[in-house]
């Protein structure tokens, strides 16, 4: 297992667990639901808004780790 | 004036393909590697606008609103969230390392990985099979879809045909002689205005529904529209799951995409391309495909007597401006035809690279005149077929998306040197697992609720195992990469 793999092993388990803590079942059962929060139903706000920032942010951390894991691996 | 958004959508589908044509100016390519990989030579922002726009297609004009009006917030969950939470980390974690095989061993397909870590050709030969016969149906919807724009474009007075076939001949052209390159090339350009046109259409279709407040209202009148099992009560938390995982997982595998992961020229491009994705995604699943479906519900709460596969085009054309439609439809048109034409490459791939080539043995240059034919075959043998039997094809397109979960099982161990599998356990559990498939979704339906492409893969997955576990001998040996 190299440096981009350990990266990746333990990104991997972090979606998982928002994965299933959060957007899909057994999570999204505590989420999904029609109650308005500053105008529009909670599920869209959690769905739609906080899905967004979560997948920006998440995938372009994993994205720079693994480069820079990449960069040390190969010695660039 | 009846004619403008043809006119329109004429000018648009030519437009947008030029940068096809333009490609080749620059790459010719000359072998199977050239043509299938475009040389390895597709940079960060090629890649990541090319995957979008084989993405985009017209499920993403029709089929999937049409799904999140029938079943709601569960429905857009199941599809348009859970493509960006599965199918594009897929993308990051499995693309670096196809484009790692490819790099070291020229591996573009598949069925060419399979091959190369099982040491095995009937694997790969099984492999590139279900992803012919997945692809073949997958095609067709794209074309159900071009009917449908050209047929409303028109109002009835042109038949699709014509349209149809302008876009054909133009398609053939630049796939012909610039292979994935002009591909991609032009899928960028067809990608960009489609996305352009996904942000107007999503700001109207806010104001359509009334901005927060309609929508506010919505989750009072129709609560079970935010809610599981969603409106038409049967997305139950284990069938979501059932869906999506299979769905998801497979889409990422299908040749069109994992081709074009090979294509990028560096392996490091991969690691943006999953936070790129939702950037260039926003247009379209947060904004076009969530407000329209939301909009539609505002102002037809009941049903939508044309159907939902029809409320966005239905909706612009009957309230925009016939040029302004004509955009749209030409936007529409070039979504199906960036995944047309990525499409008929990967069945052309997949039947002389994975199939033929495996079986015959046939020289460099004869083999990339055969993919050629092979691909334009498909193309015009999907819209002979259409008018022929369109049943058919329609039934079977079902099928399509979960295919590409069960050969997960020869693929996913030969890109992560999973050496518990064999080449039988692959190979029985791909054969197994596409027979249940079937028969779950034609004989016994969605057994104990849960969807057919989850029994499909649970069955591929179980008899890997359990044949591996007795064929421990042939274990492969790890690639070196």
């Amino acid at each position: 297992m190299d440096e981009v793999d350990k990266v990746d092993l333990q990104h991997s388990i972090i979606h998982l667990i928002v994965l299933f803590g959060v957007f899909l079942p057994p999570g999204a059962l505590v989420f999904m639901r029609p109650d308005i929060v500053g105008g529009l139903p909670l599920a869209l706000w959690v769905y739609w808004i906080f899905g967004y920032i979560y997948l920006v942010v998440h995938y372009f951390i994993w994205g720079w780790r693994r480069e820079r894991a990449y960069r040390k691996m190969v010695g660039g | 004036m009846w004619w403008i958004p043809l006119v329109v959508i004429i000018v648009v589908v030519l437009a947008t393909s030029l940068p096809g044509f333009i490609a080749y100016r620059y790459f010719k390519p000359k072998t199977l590697w050239d043509f299938m990989a475009a040389g390895k030579t597709l940079g960060l922002l090629t890649v990541t606008l090319s995957v979008g726009a084989t993405q985009w297609s017209a499920l993403s004009f029709m089929g999937f609103i049409a799904f999140y009006y029938i079943h709601g917030v569960p429905g857009w969950l199941a599809m348009g969230l859970a493509y960006m939470l599965i199918s594009v980390f897929l993308y990051g974690l499995l693309g670096y390392r196809v484009n790692k095989l490819a790099e070291r061993y020229k591996a573009v397909t598949p069925s060419d990985a399979v091959e190369l870590f099982f040491k095995d050709k009937v694997t790969a030969v099984i492999t590139g099979l279900l992803f012919f016969i997945a692809l073949l149906p997958y095609m067709q919807v794209q074309i159900g879809g071009i009917a449908y724009i050209l047929e409303v474009s028109s109002g009835g007075r042109i038949p699709f045909i014509y349209g149809a076939l302008i876009a054909y001949i133009v398609m053939a052209a630049y796939m012909w002689f610039g292979g994935l390159k002009s591909i991609a090339w032009a899928n960028i350009l067809q990608g960009v205005f489609f996305l352009a046109l996904a942000f107007g259409i999503g700001a109207y279709m806010l104001v359509l529904a009334g901005g927060t407040t309609g929508i506010s209202q919505l989750a009072t009148t129709m609560p079970q529209a935010f809610m599981l099992p969603g409106i038409a009560g049967v997305m139950t938390a284990a069938y979501l799951l059932s869906w999506s995982i299979p769905v998801q997982l497979g889409w990422p595998l299908q040749p069109q995409i994992y081709m074009q992961f090979a294509a990028a020229k560096r392996k490091e491009f991969l690691f943006y391309l999953p936070a790129l994705i939702p950037i260039a995604a926003t247009g379209l699943y947060f904004m076009q495909q969530v407000i329209t479906w939301l909009a539609g519900r505002v102002l037809y709460p009941k049903s939508f007597p044309p159907g939902p596969d029809k409320l966005l085009i239905t909706i612009l054309y009957e309230r925009w401006h016939p040029i302004l439609f004509g955009l749209v439809g030409g936007a529409g048109m070039a979504a199906m035809m960036s995944t047309l034409s990525t499409q008929a490459l990967a069945i052309g791939s997949a039947f002389v690279n994975d199939i033929l080539r495996r079986i015959v043995k046939i020289e460099e240059r004869k083999a990339l005149i055969i993919l050629k034919i092979i691909m334009i075959l498909a193309l015009f043998g999907g819209l002979i077929l259409w008018f022929v039997m369109p049943w058919l094809l329609m039934t079977l397109g079902a099928l399509s998306a979960a295919i590409g979960a069960i050969t997960a099982i020869s693929i996913i161990p030969a890109l992560f040197n999973i050496r518990f599998v064999t080449k039988y356990g692959a190979s029985a559990g791909m054969i197994l697992g596409f027979a249940v498939l079937v028969y779950t979704t034609f004989v016994a339906k969605d057994p104990l609720g849960l969807y057919s492409g989850f029994w499909g893969m649970f069955t591929a997955v179980v008899t890997c195992i359990i044949v591996s576990l007795f064929t421990r001998k042939y274990r492969p040996q790890p690639l070196q990469y």
